[in-house]
């Protein structure tokens, strides 16, 4: 039975074969050295996800150009292709206007400079460390180790706190002390706490604010500075000796409690205890 | 204890164990068969002198460290400058006038470290600060750098300083080469540049010369050994942290730049 082999395997389809398996290895080795060098050259000039965004366009528009040379090979008329691409795009970016938005927004983020990899973001509701930037999402890893994919247009449109930008930062403790207490002396011990903390940054100085008559308590700021590094050694040593300077001293912290009050001329509640 | 009988080269026998009290930290380091085991902890009081003494017990808990380090009974301890710039803060009222110099004393606890066999990058077993200083931040919250703080106390003459001998002392001189009066609020000293020095008991820095040029004026640093201070013939006890030459030249100016001015 003659399957027509002879024919497909013919010196000229095999030679063909050989030359864009030739072509491909060749192409795909190319671009990836090309990417190489171009990231090892701008090693020192350019940040991560520049690097990331250079590296990737190179390695996508040399696999096109690939494509596109292997169909040449193959003896395909590129002009109709061309022409065909024409529709087909038209028909490809009305389905795909999100993608592409997705992309122009990522190349505004790459340019904005607002965050880089490793790098600790809060977008909206979700915090975590910067895990890769692409071409349609960002990806961020949380503390409890959950990747989340963030579409660019998302990440744009939404209001990003980078955390760790800058060296140091500022970490606020929120504390209640009864009404009966004397605030001078919170104070002092509150600026004690700060000062025997030797992670706790002598400057900027710690910052202590009065905020507000509250319904049990008066409510403080207390804010300390250190790099950010040492957020979470901080936050639970401070945390600890605030609790502990208290005790010492007798300070209060109170807990939420209503004084039932029953009028100026209303008589006393009565109680009875049992026993 | 004469600072050269503690901070020396130790031959340890087998299964030997030794307590270092300098400063804050008493470390316990025993040698084992291919190596070491290191265990520090910190004392609520500064032990005044340096001391070193031989022990039978090693407490062998959780925060020893264990170093395989193969065949070595050596053991050297050297003093060592902190790992960061040290932040002088005035509290009083420092004035220089034009023209003027201003001399300065500091004292600046050091970090005591342990190589085995020989001193080389690798064979460091451990650092430990003799007196855990508080960090601070020199400059503004977004471009500064990190430091510790010496806080500020200083002394005007050299021989009225009083230094523990876990400290050395930085003698700096302030040359106000301006036309109107320098106030002193902030002074940097990047002690990974510095080398230390022993004269008689005490341990010295460099003598660190600075020139104050203005506020908007590149000033300038100069590190040097004066006889004066250092004595005929200076003892080097450690070296610099960092290259001294280029790098130091490179970031002379910055320790007049990041001189706070009100």
């Amino acid at each position: 039975m003659d399957l027509g082999l002879s024919t497909f395997f013919s010196i000229e389809t095999v030679d063909k074969f050989i030359r864009i398996m030739f072509i491909l290895v060749a192409g795909v080795g190319s671009i990836h050295l090309i990417s190489y060098m171009v990231r090892r050259s701008l090693y020192k000039h350019l940040s991560r996800q520049s690097m990331m965004l250079v590296s990737r366009t190179i390695i996508y528009t040399g696999y096109i150009g690939l494509v596109l040379i292997v169909i040449r090979e193959l003896n395909y008329d590129l002009t109709a292709l061309f022409g065909a691409a024409g529709v087909v795009g038209i028909v490809i970016g009305v389905a795909s206007q999100t993608s592409i938005g997705n992309i122009i927004s990522g190349l505004f983020l790459v340019s904005e400079k607002s965050f880089e990899l490793g790098d600790v973001v809060r977008i909206g509701d979700k915090t975590g460390t910067v895990y890769s930037i692409d071409l349609l999402s960002i990806k961020i890893k949380t503390y409890d180790n959950l990747l989340i994919r963030i579409p660019n247009q998302t990440v744009i449109s939404t209001e990003l706190v980078n955390v760790t930008r800058f060296p140091i930062r500022r970490l606020e403790f929120m504390i209640g002390v009864a009404y009966k207490e004397d605030l001078r002396k919170v104070k002092t011990i509150l600026e004690n706490v700060a000062r025997n903390n030797p992670l706790c940054l002598e400057e900027p100085e710690p910052v202590i604010i009065f905020k507000e008559f509250g319904s049990s308590s008066i409510n403080i700021t207390f804010g300390v500075w250190f790099e950010k590094a040492n957020y979470l050694a901080v936050k639970n040593s401070v945390f600890i000796e605030i609790k502990e300077a208290f005790d010492r001293e007798g300070i209060e912290i109170p807990f939420p409690h209503v004084s039932v009050y029953a009028g100026e001329t209303s008589k006393p509640i009565k109680v009875e205890v049992e026993k | 204890m004469n600072p050269q009988n503690f901070w020396k080269k130790y031959e340890f026998a087998v299964n030997q164990t030794l307590l270092f009290k300098a400063g804050f930290v008493e470390v316990f380091v025993k040698h084992i068969s291919n190596g070491w085991l290191i265990n520090s902890r910190v004392a609520d009081q500064p032990n005044e002198e340096l001391q070193v003494e031989e022990v039978e017990g090693f407490d062998d808990d959780s925060n020893v460290f264990h170093f395989q380090t193969g065949k070595s009974y050596d053991l050297i301890v050297v003093p060592a400058l902190p790992n960061k710039a040290v932040v002088f803060r005035n509290n009083k009222v420092i004035k220089i006038g034009a023209g003027e110099l201003a001399n300065l004393n500091f004292r600046i606890p050091l970090d005591i470290q342990f190589y085995f066999q020989e001193i080389k990058e690798e064979n460091l077993l451990i650092e430990l600060p003799l007196q855990r200083l508080s960090d601070t931040w020199f400059g503004e919250a977004d471009n500064g750098e990190p430091a510790f703080s010496i806080g500020s106390n200083y002394d005007k003459e050299f021989s009225e300083i009083n230094a523990m001998p876990w400290e050395a002392v930085a003698p700096v001189e302030i040359n106000n080469n301006t036309t109107g009066v320098f106030d002193l609020q902030r002074l940097i000293l990047r002690v990974e540049d510095f080398s230390l020095f022993l004269k008689n008991k005490q341990l010295l820095t460099n003598h660190v010369a600075i020139e104050f040029r203005g506020p908007e004026h590149a000033g300038s640093v100069n590190l040097s050994v004066k006889k004066e201070i250092h004595g005929q013939k200076p003892l080097q006890f450690a070296k610099p942290r960092n290259e001294v030459g280029r790098n130091l030249l490179r970031k002379s100016f910055s320790f007049i730049k990041n001189i706070y001015q009100s």
